[in-house]
C-alpha cells in the first residue's frame, strides 16, 4: 500500500486532494479518529514505530513522507 | 418540534461532567465570543503527574479579560505541545488505556492550532467524535442573535435560544443562582440543571480517588466504552417558576 493509497483510504480523499502541501485535516474525512487510524496503517505498512511528537509534527502530507524517509523507508 | 440547547464557554479538554452536558443536548452552542476568564478553565486543566493533581496551562499571547474568547492566540505552541504530550506520557504511561489515547491525543495535536478557542472547541468535538456523540454544534459567534442589547447572561442566552427555536435550555448545575426561571418559562423555554453523579473510578495505586480531573484521565483509565457508560451518570433538575 503507498502512502497515497493509505491516506486515500483513511480520509475518504482523492488522488486529486492530495499533494505535499495538503493539510490532512483539510482533506474530507479528516477528524482526529481518522488520523489516529491512518497512523496505525502507516506503522503496519511501513513497518515503523512514530513517537509521539512524529505523530503530532504531521499536520501535511510532505511532513508525513519526510517522517517516514527520516525512518530509512522508501515513500 | 422540542429542541434541546446548551451554551457554555469552550474549555480545553474539561470534565466529564462537561461532555456529560454536551451529550445532553441536540445542539451544543460555544458561547466564543464572550469575554475571556483570566484563571478559568478555557486554557487550563488537570491531568495527574506523579499521581498528583497538575494544573496545565496553555501559554497564551496578551491575554486579558477584555478580549473575547476566540481573539486570543496561543504563545509557541509547537514548544507547548512538545511539552505536554512528554507530560501525558509521564502521567500516563502505566495507565490501561495509555497506548490508544496516547495516539489520538497526538494525533489531535497535528493541527497547528493558532487560537485557543479554536483549540479548546476542537477538543470538545473531536471527544465527542471519539465517544459517539451525536450533537450538533454551533459557535455563538455565528449566530444572528441580538448581543448589544442583552445586558446579562441569561439575556444573551435567551436571545440563542430564540434564534434556534430551542424549548429547553440546560445549564451545569453550578449556575443555578445565575438564573432566574420566570425569564425562561415567560419565552416558553423550559430550564433544567444537569448534576453528574459522584462518578469513581480506579487511578493508579490505593490513593483516594482524585475527582474533576480532564477528561484525559477518564479516557485513560476507563477506554472508550466505559467512558462511554459514565456519559450518562447525571441527573436533570428541573428548576419551574
Amino acid at each position: 500500500m503507498t502512502l497515497e493509497d493509505i491516506l486515500i483510504n483513511s480520509f475518504d480523499a482523492s488522488a486529486a486532494d492530495v499533494n505535499d502541501q495538503t493539510r490532512l485535516m483539510s482533506l474530507p474525512g479528516w477528524d482526529s479518529m481518522a488520523h489516529m487510524f491512518f497512523i496505525t496503517k502507516l506503522e503496519e505498512s511501513y513497518e515503523i514505530v512514530l513517537t509521539g511528537d512524529e505523530i503530532a509534527a504531521m499536520e501535511t502530507v510532505g511532513a508525513v513522507k519526510n517522517i517516514i524517509i527520516s525512518k530509512g523507508k522508501h515513500v | 418540534m422540542a429542541k434541546t440547547i446548551a451554551v457554555m464557554q469552550p474549555y480545553v479538554f474539561p470534565y466529564l461532567g462537561y461532555y456529560q452536558l454536551v451529550n445532553a443536548v441536540e445542539t451544543f452552542v460555544f458561547f466564543d465570543d464572550v469575554n475571556f476568564i483570566m484563571k478559568g478553565w478555557i486554557n487550563r486543566n488537570q491531568i495527574l503527574q506523579n499521581n498528583e493533581p497538575f494544573k496545565f496551562s496553555i501559554p497564551l499571547t496578551k491575554a486579558s479579560q477584555n478580549k473575547l474568547i476566540n481573539e486570543l492566540m496561543i504563545a509557541d505552541y509547537p514548544a507547548w505541545r512538545s511539552e505536554f504530550l512528554k507530560k501525558i506520557e509521564q502521567g500516563y504511561k502505566k495507565a490501561p488505556h495509555f497506548e490508544k489515547i496516547y495516539t489520538w491525543l497526538c494525533s489531535f495535536f497535528s493541527i497547528g492550532y493558532t487560537h485557543i478557542g479554536e483549540l479548546a472547541i476542537e477538543s470538545i468535538q473531536q471527544i465527542s467524535i471519539l465517544l459517539s456523540i451525536p450533537t450538533t454544534f454551533q459557535r455563538a459567534s455565528s449566530i444572528d442573535y441580538d448581543r448589544v442589547t442583552a445586558q446579562t447572561g441569561q439575556q444573551k442566552i435567551l436571545n440563542i435560544c430564540g434564534r434556534l427555536s430551542a424549548s429547553s435550555y440546560i445549564n451545569p448545575i453550578n449556575g443555578m443562582d445565575l438564573y432566574e426561571p420566570t425569564g425562561f418559562s415567560e419565552k416558553g423555554v423550559s430550564l433544567a440543571f444537569i448534576k453528574m453523579d459522584a462518578v469513581q473510578y480506579q487511578q493508579f495505586g490505593e490513593r483516594e480517588f482524585l475527582p474533576h480531573l480532564s477528561i484525559i484521565d477518564v479516557l485513560m483509565f476507563n477506554g472508550l466504552d466505559q467512558t462511554k457508560l459514565l456519559l450518562k451518570k447525571y441527573s436533570l433538575i428541573t428548576n419551574t417558576p
